[in-house]
């Protein structure tokens, strides 16, 4: 699928928008008093556009989501996620499975057979990733960068 | 959670066999994944992520349904994990009571933060080994 832009009834109160003129790939959230709810994608964006939704709708979770005090995801920790997503330039990678966390990050997780990788996004924007191949326990790396994850998405996609 | 936090020394009398609930939120639906078992689901490990220690509750002391309906107004899953799973990957499980649940427990986990959270792996071990026992979404 082919978008420049998704209206997402069910979400109306964030716009994400890209910035012009700039030459990294630039996004940001930003609350929309007219409950608009038109998130504008580059045209290049394909399988990159339910994932973002994805991390756009954990935003609209109410505090205490999970009954146990959990706190609704930050908008740091979904221009982390969406910034990893979208650096990701396989044409069709394993989708991220999107879970919000009680803390107030996001979750990106892919497998792919034996491999899985688990992107914690924090709510300051920061990443830990757990890396984990078969049964073993998995190897964490603390204050990853968005770059780190996508290296790592291809060493997924080798399995 | 109690507001003060009981100590964080792992409590034998809590069986090994004992399994331990706790609620899955339905949406979103990443909350969980089907299993290599056919029917059969489990949490992510994002559901065991949180800033303290993780509320469970023992099975001996209540049921899947009581858990559930603890989480009011909201809809959940039920999972459950044995006590032992958790403490193979360093957990401490204390007894913690509460006066709507007596079978409240914590989980303290090993989180760099040093607040009794569950880090990364200790939450992948315990998702691993859980499995949901109360379904409350439509079928699969």
């Amino acid at each position: 699928m082919t978008a420049d832009a998704v209206t997402i009834q069910s979400q109306p109160t964030m716009r994400l928008e890209s910035r012009q003129g700039r030459q990294n790939q630039d996004y940001f959230l930003r609350a929309d008093t007219q409950g608009v709810g038109v998130i504008k994608l580059p045209p290049e964006w394909t399988w990159q556009v339910e994932p973002i939704k994805k991390v756009l709708g954990t935003l609209l979770l109410p505090e205490n989501w999970d009954s146990y005090g959990g706190r609704t995801p930050k908008s740091q920790a979904a221009e982390t996620a969406i910034q990893i997503i979208a650096s990701i330039t396989q044409a069709d990678p394993p989708r991220p499975r999107v879970v919000p966390l009680g803390t107030g990050g996001i979750q990106l997780e892919w497998k792919k057979g034996q491999r899985e990788l688990e992107v914690e996004c924090r709510p300051d924007g920061s990443v830990e990733v757990l890396k984990i191949e078969g049964d073993a326990e998995g190897e964490l790396c603390s204050a990853c960068l968005p770059a780190d994850v996508v290296r790592l998405v291809a060493w997924l996609m080798a399995a | 959670m109690s507001e003060e936090l009981p100590p964080d020394v792992d409590d034998p009398s809590i069986p090994d066999e004992e399994f331990l609930y706790r609620r899955i939120p339905l949406q979103p639906a990443d909350n969980i994944q089907p299993t290599e078992v056919e029917g059969e689901c489990r949490p992510s490990s994002g559901n065991f992520r949180s800033d303290g220690p993780l509320s469970v509750d023992r099975s001996s002391l209540t049921t899947p349904g009581q858990t559930r309906d603890r989480g009011r107004p909201g809809i959940f899953h039920v999972a459950q994990v044995q006590a032992k799973v958790a403490r193979q990957c360093g957990c401490r499980l204390v007894k913690d009571p509460m006066l709507d649940n007596p079978a409240h427990i914590l989980m303290f986990g090993n989180h760099d933060s040093g607040a009794g959270a569950l880090n990364g792996k200790q939450a992948k071990v315990v998702a691993r080994a859980a499995r949901i026992v109360l379904w409350s979404g439509p079928p699969l």
